[in-house]
């Protein structure tokens, strides 16, 4: 039989005296207090943590003489999948964030239950599940605690059993990286790039290639989540500007970046058209389209980089 | 100032120039984050401004994108918040975390990456290979919970923070 670990059994006990220790608790004290008993509850079930059993005892003589479903109305289920959305959408989340989020959500399924109302969690348990489905948790490391957290904690008969295991399980959707890919443009980027930061060659979709374009966006999806927003191709070793692939969302741009308020001259090129510059107040930035075969120069001050793409189709 | 000394000898820089605009439009200009319970700058004058950015094209809160309204006076104006209060706020924050273990955690996986709960419900959020930036800073909202106290936010953020690590301690590159 699983039992918890000794840290684990203390956390419940310091968890539910920090909540009895309250007088004249106001509801949302009492939701605190039934969170509490909850985790407690289920970690009395889950086995070896009897020395918990006055202490849960206390608790429910306290809210015996409360309404159930009025102390679980502290939590707003709207605004709590709102939150875990916006959350799983977001890839700048960081995951202990996520993991807090899916924490309260457990949180209040383990009070209903403790409640004696365990059915006033299920249609916010099953909600959850489907945006875990829909939105996977961008970062492993969440995966991986949320597999843990069920390990360890949860017993398979528990109400949120399965919404652990929905954050344990949960993948991106592959169809959401599907594109054809280049592999010209990959075989170049290895070239002339640094070592890509995974060590996976960089592989990019070029859709329409075109000649110039001053404001270019590549198409979306390049299946590789884990790579960091900016990957610098070249850069001047004063450090005035830098040329770097850049994914601020779902797409990739070749930007030149300088510093801001230089005074050296700074000027991109394709073929024989100049590109139009801007000063976007991060610095001066020129787009460049990816996969193109007509000759990239950009000049800053004294020094000239060049390149050509390979050869692409349209 | 920068670069800070992390406790575990990590390095870490401050925010990439190219995403200082973006994260003051999405984070110190967004009014649910009530930026002005910490902030220097009444909740007018952040209003002011994040009027004026919109205004420009230049969109705040969680629409808000590094490639909105390129050129507008906008940036330099976010940028100059920036300056005078996104900036000396996350590093205040920081710097009084180290002091305090319970408040941070930092892993390491396929990146490094540090993570800082304030008292004040600020979250600032580290991360690089090998030499760290600082990504971002946003504020914990309560808005999930009808009546909670703020300090009950913070509580379970804390304890959420304290139980990753546990969950972590475990693994290859764990939390230090």
């Amino acid at each position: 039989m699983k039992s918890l670990d000794t840290e684990t059994i203390a956390d419940l006990k310091a968890t539910l005296e920090d909540a009895l220790a309250i007088h004249e608790p106001t509801t949302d004290d009492l939701y605190e207090l039934a969170t509490a008993l909850g985790q407690a509850v289920r970690g009395v079930r889950f086995g070896g943590a009897a020395e918990l059993a006055s202490l849960v005892a206390r608790a429910r003589a306290i809210l015996a003489g409360e309404s159930p479903l009025v102390i679980l109305a502290a939590l707003n289920e709207d605004a709590m999948l709102g939150r875990l959305e916006s959350e799983l959408e977001d890839e700048e989340v960081h995951p202990v964030t996520l993991f807090a989020t899916l924490i309260d959500l457990d949180d209040h399924a383990a009070a209903a239950a403790a409640l004696g109302h365990p059915e006033a969690a299920r249609a916010l348990l099953a909600d959850a599940i489907t945006l875990l489905q829909v939105h996977a948790p961008t970062a492993a490391r969440t995966r991986t605690w949320a597999s843990r957290h069920l390990e360890a904690r949860v017993p398979s008969d528990d109400v949120a059993h399965a919404f652990w295991a929905a954050a344990a399980a949960a993948q991106p959707d592959e169809a959401l990286v599907a594109e054809p890919v280049l592999p010209a443009v990959a075989a170049w980027l290895a070239a002339q790039a640094a070592p890509a930061p995974t060590g996976r060659v960089l592989t990019f979709p070029i859709r329409h290639p075109t000649a110039v374009r001053a404001d270019w966006k590549m198409a979306a999806a390049d299946g590789q989540p884990a790579l960091p927003e900016t990957y610098v191709l070249e850069s001047d070793p004063g450090q005035r500007w830098q040329l770097v692939l850049e994914r601020p969302q779902a797409h990739w741009e070749l930007v030149c970046y300088a510093d801001p308020g230089a005074t050296f001259a700074f000027e991109a090129r394709v073929g024989d058209v100049v590109l139009e510059v801007k000063d976007d107040g991060l610095g001066r930035r020129a787009v460049v389209l990816v996969g193109d075969d007509t000759p990239v120069q950009v000049a800053v001050g004294e020094v000239v980089v060049a390149w050509r793409w390979p050869e692409v189709e349209a | 100032m920068w670069p800070i000394t992390l406790p575990n000898g990590w390095r870490l820089r401050t925010m990439d120039a190219r995403q200082r605009s973006v994260h003051v439009r999405r984070h110190l200009l967004n009014a649910p984050e009530k930026w002005h319970e910490i902030s220097s700058l009444s909740r007018s004058v952040l209003r002011t401004h994040r009027e004026n950015l919109e205004a420009q094209g230049c969109h705040c809160g969680p629409s808000a994108e590094v490639h909105d309204a390129p050129g507008a006076p906008g940036h330099a104006e976010a940028l100059e918040l920036f300056v005078r209060d996104y900036q000396p706020i996350a590093f205040i924050a920081l710097s009084d975390a180290l002091e305090v273990p319970q408040v941070w955690a930092a892993f390491e996986e396929e990146e490094r990456s540090f993570y800082v709960v304030t008292p004040d419900h600020l979250v600032v959020v580290c991360a690089g290979r090998e030499v760290l930036s600082w990504r971002t800073a946003y504020r914990l909202t309560g808005d999930h919970r009808r009546r909670a106290r703020p300090e009950i936010i913070h509580q379970r953020h804390l304890r959420a923070l304290k139980y990753t690590k546990a969950l972590a301690r475990s693994a290859p590159g764990g939390p230090s």
